[in-house]
């Protein structure tokens, strides 16, 4: 399956990438207080960094994913979230 | 939420699934990338996608980027060619990339090209460090735009 990989990381690890590089960028934008603007992801796999945008608030997220099965976990996974 | 893949223009291409596993029924890396001649023999799967612009994609006029993540297994350096005004609006402050330089090659890329191409975009590549992915030969990229004396010319390299 085309997720497997991933789903390992996230059992092992709990993260998958460089998450912590998202939420760091995020304390900069408030620490400064400035208001957030929009999250980009691109290339977002099943959501993982979009979910993340979303729980720190982000007001706008924009997502793109072209795989037909990765795509399909991505509106699941925001739907559920 | 947008199914498609980023390229430099409007197309229809062909996304080969799962092409950079490890072995026959080894890992896979979860990597949907745009099919070529070498990728298109060890995919799992041939999908055909719409693909189009990051400009065309995210509003022009909106709101500051705060964070744009870039993972699109190789199509690096015509995503971000297709992002020419996002970049010269300096809408993007921080821009984190995955780069795997053989999916890069595979797609007619090569680091030092897509160096030149962010260079061109204004955003500080050579002050982000190369920090090795957990996949061995990927590297994770966080970078912002460099001062605002740096103009994004017309025409990208």
């Amino acid at each position: 399956m085309v997720n497997d990989f991933v789903s390992e990381q996230i059992r092992n690890h709990g993260l998958y990438g460089d998450m912590q590089v998202l939420v760091a960028a995020t304390k900069k934008v408030k620490a400064e207080g400035r208001e957030l603007g929009m999250m980009l992801d691109c290339g977002a796999n099943i959501g993982l960094y979009t979910m993340l945008a979303h729980s720190l608030g982000y007001p706008k997220i924009v997502s793109v994913e072209a795989s037909d099965i990765n795509f399909a976990r991505l509106q699941e996974n925001v739907m559920l979230n | 939420m947008f199914k498609v893949a980023v390229s430099d223009r409007s197309e229809c291409v062909e996304m080969a699934a799962g092409w950079h596993k490890i072995g026959g029924d080894g890992i896979n890396l979860g990597g949907n990338a745009v099919a070529t001649a070498g990728t298109k023999e060890s995919a799992d799967e041939l999908e055909p996608v719409y693909a189009t612009t990051l400009d065309e994609l995210v509003p022009h006029g909106g709101p500051q980027i705060n964070f744009a993540k870039l993972d699109v297994e190789g199509s690096e350096c015509k995503a971000l060619r297709g992002g020419r005004r996002l970049f010269a609006d300096r809408r993007v402050e921080v821009l984190y990339m995955e780069v795997y330089p053989k999916a890069l090659e595979n797609l007619g890329c090569s680091v030092t090209q897509l160096g030149e191409i962010l260079r061109a975009l204004c955003m500080d590549i050579d002050a982000a460090g190369w920090k090795p992915d957990f996949f061995e030969g990927t590297y994770d990229l966080t970078m912002r735009p460099m001062g605002t004396g740096c103009v994004v010319p017309e025409v990208l390299p």
